[in-house]
């Protein structure tokens, strides 16, 4: 037996060794990635210190054009949203960002499906794991799974499972290398289908997790949070229930909701749209002129150090 | 607690060291209690299931052992024995049936969800009902024992479902000291398994998720290459789930046979039964399929036998149409199989490969029913035969599918080297396993870090628990 463990001793500390070796050479190389989702990243949570920044999901990405909020506000803006990305990774972007700078205004834009109802298959922390620099960083972790504090000790783990999509990126351009694309805003041109159903009609469910991450923002930056909701194809019926706990989180602390689903101008025109979900960019551009309006009387009442 | 979990991981040295340091008399008593704390941690009520299962197959095996015991008490046993299971296979498509929204009341704990493991440990209890009442096995009456037998730790979760021959003896047997050969053995099965739960199936479950979860909006090429895919998740799953149980039970000093044999290589799908789920196969085989008669007897009765004991085998999977329909289809195709020269086959090889593809596509096919709702089979069915090229590719322009159609091929490939590595030299792989070397220890922290690197670390259940 003794033998037995001793090999298994030197196993483990070759592994041991190795994890760290391995996830030391993965760290440097994510950091220094300029393409792709993690080049993305490590633009937005090192170079970014644009006045106003905008976060959400992919219809963050695709819906607030930065120029324009620019043009009407006359402040420069970046658009920091991403792919799949809710509450749990922004909670922890805004975090990291606000670490280095204060920004004058954060637009934040919700969505239902990935801030608030509870679905924990979307809880995708991986972007979460890579932020070496968040000083909250192993308790955001360990709140969503109790043994990330014991996962976090391997150098491998924050980087596993997107080693080869970082090497693709390096042959390959995915939506964030979009020539195209400005101050983090990524343009879609599709025209959707006249036929397109959006039969989306999720069960209300709060998660409190998330509940709590967008509370926690609410306090820590109430003074410079707008909320924003994007534009849906059909009518939603459901629409203020789903928003409603976060109004009421909102509420004390007067932070604006600006709940922007089921408005005319998009409800219905294909010709604006990209995918059910997605506007197109003339979509986009009409959109955040809506969005501009709102910031720029915002910015009248909450004059900041401009 | 799963065998991909953390708590796992930790768990299982604790148990090992205390396993083999404690005096040999109560190591059946430890083994015990660690197998209630590893069934019983993420639902306690679970625990009701299995003290009704060892309560009434102790009784039953009690019942049968006394001499000349007629056939009714057999009966009455083993119906005692699996009214939990059954109750709960039954009950799910009569809630669906007739309460779409859920029942209005729940167990307290439990919530009518399915009892992880019930499947298994029930017929393991059979199984040893069974072989008491036929005199293969003797009763042992120390009730540790027979909890031990029910609930053995490495396979109460999920199987294999072992035969009373192949592990009552080695519980009430003096198992003597810790054997060495056996505990690398195990580890090494522990570390190939997780690599493919980890590596393997979950990777192929992001894609299979992706194109069955939706299959109405992709072509015709994407869904059968998405059946191909679940294929091979299924057995890499199970495969793997099936190598950490084995390798579980080897550490604690008990050997467990086989529970896959290179599935990919059968000729035929009646031989790919006797490779994939050995366990669940050989139970039918030995507790329906010959006791209906078997193959001795005339051809429309075998071949009605064998219809028989398919569907018990997909409604032990889940008292539905579309397992019913799974089990039927392979059950067709076995008993067609009988009426072909196999054996005039198996010595072309060219025939010998084109119709072990074959067999391939025929088990990916079927498992177009491997779901728990028929409608979903439907919709697959209806894509694959009706849509040809029209509807989505799995969007392989994007570089996540990219990556993860590489992280499948490579994962694939290790898989398929190992497998033709022991189907064609068999030999030299088992002075491999055997083997303690340089290279295989380097091998086997090889595979460790590509867990590390390429695992899917979020999954984390085993497709097998469901059932």
């Amino acid at each position: 037996m003794k033998k037995f463990l001793t090999i298994i001793v030197a196993g483990f500390l070759i592994v041991t060794l190795l994890d760290q070796l391995i996830g030391r050479g993965l760290e440097k190389f994510f950091s220094s990635a300029t393409v792709g989702e993690q080049g993305h990243l490590n633009h937005v949570l090192k170079d970014v210190d644009a006045p106003i920044l905008v976060f959400g999901t992919s219809k963050a990405l695709h819906h607030y054009v930065p120029q324009v909020i620019v043009d009407s506000t006359g402040m420069e803006c970046y658009n920091c949203g991403f792919e799949a990305q809710g509450i749990m990774t922004n909670y922890a972007l805004i975090r990291c960002i606000t670490q280095r700078y204060q920004p004058q205004l954060i637009i934040y834009d919700l969505d239902y499906h990935y801030d608030i109802e509870y679905a924990p298959y979307t809880n995708n922390v991986v972007n979460v794991r890579r932020m070496s620099k968040l000083t909250i960083r192993d308790s955001l972790l360990n709140a969503i799974d109790p043994w990330a504090h014991l996962r976090m000790k391997s150098r491998i783990y924050p980087y596993n499972s997107a080693l080869i999509e970082l090497v693709l990126n390096r042959f390959q351009n995915s939506t964030y290398d979009n020539p195209e694309a400005d101050r983090g805003y990524i343009p879609q041109h599709n025209v959707l289908d006249q036929d397109a159903i959006d039969n989306w009609n999720p069960p209300i469910a709060t998660d409190t997790l998330r509940l709590n991450l967008i509370a926690n923002l609410i306090e820590r930056y109430h003074d410079r949070l707008i909320f924003f909701s994007s534009p849906t194809y059909q009518h939603q019926p459901r629409l203020d229930q789903m928003y409603a706990t976060v109004k009421k989180l909102a509420e004390p602390y007067d932070v604006p909701i600006y709940v922007l689903g089921n408005d005319s101008i998009f409800m219905d025109k294909p010709e604006l749209w990209d995918d059910i979900r997605h506007l197109n960019d003339d979509g986009a551009r009409i959109y955040t002129a809506k969005v501009a309006h709102l910031v720029k009387l915002w910015l009248k009442t909450h004059p900041g150090d401009k | 607690m799963s065998f991909v979990s953390l708590y796992f991981i930790l768990f299982l040295p604790i148990l090992c060291i205390t396993y083999w340091l404690c005096p040999l008399r109560w190591r059946n008593s430890l083994l015990l209690v660690a197998s209630v704390l590893f069934y019983m941690l993420p639902h306690p009520t679970y625990g009701v299931m299995l003290v009704w299962v060892w309560a009434s197959s102790y009784l039953a095996v009690r019942w049968v052992s006394r001499d000349n015991p007629p056939l009714s008490r057999l009966w009455v046993g083993v119906l005692g024995v699996l009214l939990p299971m059954l109750f709960f296979k039954i009950k799910a498509p009569v809630v669906d049936a007739f309460f779409p929204q859920g029942l209005p009341t729940g167990i307290p704990g439990l919530n009518w969800i399915f009892p992880l493991g019930l499947s298994c440990y029930s017929l393991q209890a059979v199984s040893l009902i069974i072989d008491v009442y036929k005199g293969r096995t003797q009763r042992d009456p120390s009730l540790v024992n027979h909890a031990l037998y029910v609930s053995f730790l490495p396979t109460v979760t999920s199987g294999p479902i072992l035969h009373s021959t192949d592990l009552m003896w080695q519980i009430t047997a003096n198992r003597g000291g810790f054997d060495r050969d056996m505990a690398f053995i195990g580890t090494k099965r522990l570390i190939w398994g997780l690599f493919l739960k980890v590596v393997v199936a979950d990777r192929f479950g992001i894609y299979v998720n992706a194109v069955l979860g939706h299959s109405t909006l992709y072509n015709s090429p994407t869904v059968f290459i998405a059946l191909l895919c679940y294929t091979v998740q299924i057995y890499c799953d199970f495969a793997g789930y099936s190598q950490m149980a084995i390798g579980t039970a080897n550490l604690l000093g008990f050997d467990m046979p086989e529970n896959f044999r290179r599935p990919l290589f059968s000729m035929g799908l009646k031989e790919l039964w006797t490779r994939w789920h050995i366990s669940l196969s050989s139970w039918l085989r030995d507790y329906v399929y010959i006791p209906l008669g078997g193959s001795r007897c005339k051809t429309w009765r075998m071949c009605l036998n064998l219809l028989a004991t398919f569907s018990v085998s997909g409604m032990w999977h889940g008292v539905r149409l579309s397992y019913l329909c799974w089990g039927l289809g392979n059950g067709l195709m076995v008993m067609l199989e009988h009426f072909l020269p196999l054996k005039r086959w198996r010595s072309k090889p060219v025939i010998r490969i084109f119709y072990s593809i074959l067999s391939i596509c025929i088990m990916s096919l079927l498992l177009a029913f491997f779901f728990d709702h028929i409608e979903q089979s439907i919709d697959i069915l209806r894509v694959l035969f009706t849509k040809g090229f029209d509807g989505g590719w799995i969007m392989i322009d994007t570089i996540r599918t990219k990556a993860t159609l590489i992280a499948m091929a490579g994962g694939f490939a290790i898989v398929a080297m190992r497998d033709i590595y022991e189907e064609f030299f068999p030999t030299a792989l088992a002075s491999w396993h055997k083997g303690r070397s340089a290279v295989t220890f380097m091998f086997y922290i090889i595979l460790i870090m590509l867990v590390l690197v390429f695992g899917v670390m979020e999954t984390g259940q085993f497709i097998y628990l469901r059932f």
